[in-house]
């Protein structure tokens, strides 16, 4: 009688953002215990994935040695693409790049191409099926989780089609460190379990996950366990390469797998909805979206041989771990988010340098892909980013000479509705409130209860102006005003500007009152800044000799003041305000994400003053945010 | 929504203000554009170019608007040109072809002075030839040529000056000429009367055995 199979995957990953020399010490260490295992069990064949990148850390002297024992076919050659690329969250060409490039580096470093590829986190597209043939891969590793629940129990593997393509695709059971054992205990259930009854031959695949971010002696010991226990097992079972596999047995027939995603690599579910728990997020949506945008800056380029160090930059920002929110890794971490942001307003500020642009850039695109336009200004030192139909916001500020984003603060809560921002949840800047007028720090803590005004979320008309001086959005709205038990109209006029190539950003506010009635409130201005070094008391606010330190803790206010300067040596920069009235201003600590553990590393601003406003008149606030280089004292996150 | 189906890129270019334009151009969206050039030509930008090359659909009273733009600009002593080669908005543009400033790239449309059309003209040569110098090797180039330019230049000028001596030296002597024959006419005309009374031999014809009269 014919041995059933089972296909051994040693799948090491990394998900969080490690130091190179970490990372190339427990590659090493990874390699070693595989190689070892390997050598003492030579009946055994297995399957190993590798994104490329983990090739060009490795010790050479143990890639020799995994490639010679790829020669005596031993092991088969699996990979993710040149990092884990987020399939659902790439540009088609970025995609086919990373794969590509990836492909590349292997067949550079270990003289074979690898003919499977696993899908990190189990994330399927079946739109991505051209690309991924396209890319030379013959067939994908998926979770069992991604299959609807009464085909998990068949052994074998599949073709996934959609559309006039098809791809081959083995359901794996992914298993980590000591968990591998019980399940290899128990192939002959799991064979059982299979319905068919024919003696066509079966095959299982064991996913053998190896996180080398949080690494444990468990993990490497239970790789040359689950070698040692095949080898044991060698008169029931043959332990087989996929490709193998492949090429003596037929498929099970075709099956169409909608997109999916496994949000814990060995989770016994997928999410189908991904998307819309992703996009109820802050943060995940504006890096994805700068990540295309970028992508298509380039691929719009002719010469893109030119922008192959850029392109190797977007590939680990496309990276599936930035975007999955969890304890350890992803967005929902400020030091991960800040680090995503820092390499993609570095290569976003190669490619505008290399414009040689004077004088400053407006863009009106639908940056967002939400249907809407953002405005997009600038210049040599700032990029700002403005939704105008969303209250006028200013949902991301880049300090290109630190490559830093100044409004990457998360919302503490999931959005109710999946969209990438929303007002007034989401913690941007130049958010505009209407107050009763007597409003203080702690009513402000009170709102949406309290605002009197339609400002905040509201539509704005918007212009923009281009001249010698710099470039500028004049931003509209003819809103309402609760005055009494009365709606009144006021007219909010709102210029934001960038003085040339200077790190300057101007603001002008100017409310109108066109009717006779005279109008009282207190109008603030909500902004919030994201200082990673709240958290290592190195950031602070300055007002003259004041200076409060503990950002991160207390509220405070300070009365009519014209300047102040918030500080953030950890990622080296100062953002200095200065308005020509004086304002009230009021500081709160952001509240961390309710699903994180990494504290929020965030500051509210709120610069209010009161306003009486007498019939047919105006009241006008100008002021200026300069952003300036500190002396910068973080450490590296990742070197890679 | 179809009022803000394009995509809009502003920025300096030399002298001129580029507005690159991407995406489907519906007549809703005509009012809007209209409004964001107007004012930036109200800003003080007098020359324009659009680039319509990534339009990829144009509704009918776009190219009216763009007409009544052109006659906007116009009229302040700006221009207006047109950048693009694909068939909408060719087709959208025909009826009005001649009186708009079309190019099919950019380039065609020069846009930075003299040292734009050298950088354009270098890049074509550049495509054409295949050959690329480095800044280094090409101001050696320059330097050398330059030289020689200059040597060939100073020995013009000093053969210019020995012609110019010459030219004054020829010019003295003939005028020393002039005035020794008119002398010699004068002393003859002094001692004619003296010979015609015979008290003078006629000098001129003793010494004719010398010299054969003419």
């Amino acid at each position: 009688m014919k041995r059933n199979a089972v296909a051994l995957i040693v799948h090491p990953y990394k998900d969080a953002l490690l130091p190179r020399a970490v990372l190339a010490q427990r590659l090493n260490d990874f390699a070693k215990t595989v190689v070892d295992a390997a050598g003492a069990s030579q009946n055994v064949r297995f399957n190993l994935v590798m994104p490329a990148f983990f090739l060009e850390i490795l010790d050479p002297l143990l890639l020799l040695q995994l490639r010679e024992t790829s020669k005596r076919d031993q092991i088969e050659w699996l990979f993710t693409g040149y990092t884990e690329p987020f399939i659902s969250f790439s540009t088609p060409w970025l995609l086919a790049e990373n794969y590509k490039y990836g492909m590349e580096i292997f067949s550079d470093l270990t003289g074979v191409t690898p003919s499977g590829a696993a899908l990190p986190y189990s994330n399927w597209e079946p739109s991505a099926i051209d690309i991924l043939r396209g890319a030379g891969i013959n067939y994908c590793v998926l979770s069992k989780a991604l299959l609807p629940p009464h085909y998990r129990s068949y052994r074998g593997y599949w073709i996934a089609e959609h559309m006039g393509s098809s791809i081959a695709f083995f359901p794996a059971h992914a298993v980590s460190g000591p968990s591998a054992a019980p399940l290899l205990d128990s192939l002959e259930v799991l064979f059982a379990a299979d319905p068919r009854k024919s003696p066509a031959g079966k095959i299982i695949c064991v996913d053998l996950l190896c996180n080398l971010a949080q690494p444990s002696i468990d993990s490497l010991q239970s790789i040359t366990a689950a070698i040692r226990a095949l080898d044991t097992m060698l008169l029931s079972y043959q332990p087989m390469r996929c490709s193998e596999f492949l090429s003596s047995h037929f498929n099970m027939g075709l099956q169409f797998l909608p997109p999916g995603l496994v949000f814990t690599r060995d989770a016994g579910e997928a999410d189908p909805l991904f998307l819309n728990r992703l996009h109820a997020y802050d943060q995940a949506g504006i890096i994805q979206r700068k990540l295309m945008d970028i992508a298509e800056n380039i691929t719009a380029r002719k010469e893109t041989k030119q922008f192959e160090a850029l392109k190797k930059t977007l590939y680990f920002v496309q990276d599936i771990n930035r975007f999955i929110p969890s304890r350890s890794s992803g967005f929902l971490l400020a030091a991960d988010r800040l680090w995503c942001f820092e390499k993609l307003i570095g290569v976003a500020r190669t490619l505008y340098e290399k414009d040689d642009i004077k004088g400053g850039h407006i863009r009106i695109v639908d940056f967002l892909k939400n249907g809407t336009k953002t405005l997009i200004m600038e210049n040599n030192t700032v990029s700002l980013f403005i939704d105008y139909k969303n209250g006028g916001q200013l949902f991301e500020i880049d300090f290109k000479s630190r490559n830093f984003n100044a409004c990457s603060a998360l919302n503490p809560c999931r959005h109710g509705l999946p969209m990438i921002v929303e007002c007034p949840h989401s913690k941007t800047a130049f958010v505009d409130h209407c107050m009763p007028i007597y409003s203080g720090i702690g009513d402000f803590l009170k709102l949406p209860d309290m605002e009197i005004g339609d400002f905040v979320s509201g539509d704005f008309g918007y212009k923009v102006k281009k001249t010698g001086a710099g470039i500028k959005a004049v931003l509209q709205r003819n809103g309402m005003l609760v005055q009494g038990d009365k709606s009144c109209p006021l007219n909010l006029e709102k210029v934001l500007g960038l003085e040339k190539d200077a790190a300057e950003i101007t603001f002008v506010y100017q409310l109108s009152n066109h009717s006779l009635t005279p109008y009282a409130l207190r109008f603030a201005v909500e902004s919030t800044f994201v200082l990673p070094g709240i958290g290592a008391g190195m950031a602070r606010i300055t007002h003259g000799e004041n200076t409060v330190s503990d950002l991160g803790a207390t509220q405070f206010g300070l009365n009519q003041v014209t300047e102040w300067t918030l500080d953030d040596a950890y990622s080296g920069v100062r953002i200095r305000f200065k308005v020509q009235k004086p304002v009230d201003v009021w500081c709160f600590p952001t509240p961390a994400a309710q699903e994180s553990e990494d504290p929020s590393q965030a500051v509210t601003i709120v610069m209010n003053s009161a306003v009486a406003l007498e019939g047919s008149k105006a009241w006008t606030l100008m002021g200026t945010m300069v952003l300036k280089k500190l002396r910068i004292k973080k450490d590296v996150v990742d070197a890679i | 929504m179809r009022s803000e189906a394009l995509d809009i890129s502003i920025v300096s270019r030399g002298y001129a203000l580029r507005l690159i334009l991407s995406g489907p151009f519906h007549n809703e969206q005509v009012g809007g554009i209209k409004e964001k050039i107007g004012g930036l030509i109200d800003d003080g930008n007098r020359h324009l170019i659009v680039d319509l090359e990534n339009v990829v659909s144009v509704g009918d009273a776009v190219a009216p608007m763009f007409l009544s733009l052109a006659n906007l600009i116009k009229g302040k002593n700006g221009d207006i040109k047109f950048v693009f080669r694909n068939e909408a908005v060719t087709k959208a543009f025909a009826p009005f072809r001649n009186l708009f400033s079309v190019y099919p790239d950019d380039l065609a449309l020069s846009t930075g002075g003299f040292f734009g059309v050298l950088k354009l003209r270098r890049k074509l040569l550049s495509r054409k030839t295949g050959v690329r110098l480095s800044r280094p090797v090409a101001l050696v180039l320059l330097l050398t040529l330059a030289g020689w330019f200059i040597s060939l230049a100073f020995i013009i000028h000093l053969q210019n000056l020995r012609i110019r001596q010459q030219e004054r030296e020829m010019s003295s002597l003939t005028q020393w000429k002039q005035k020794a024959d008119t002398e010699l006419q004068n002393l003859r005309e002094r001692i004619r009367p003296l010979q015609q009374l015979g008290i003078l031999k006629d000098t001129v014809e003793i010494r004719g055995h010398e010299y054969s009269r003419p």
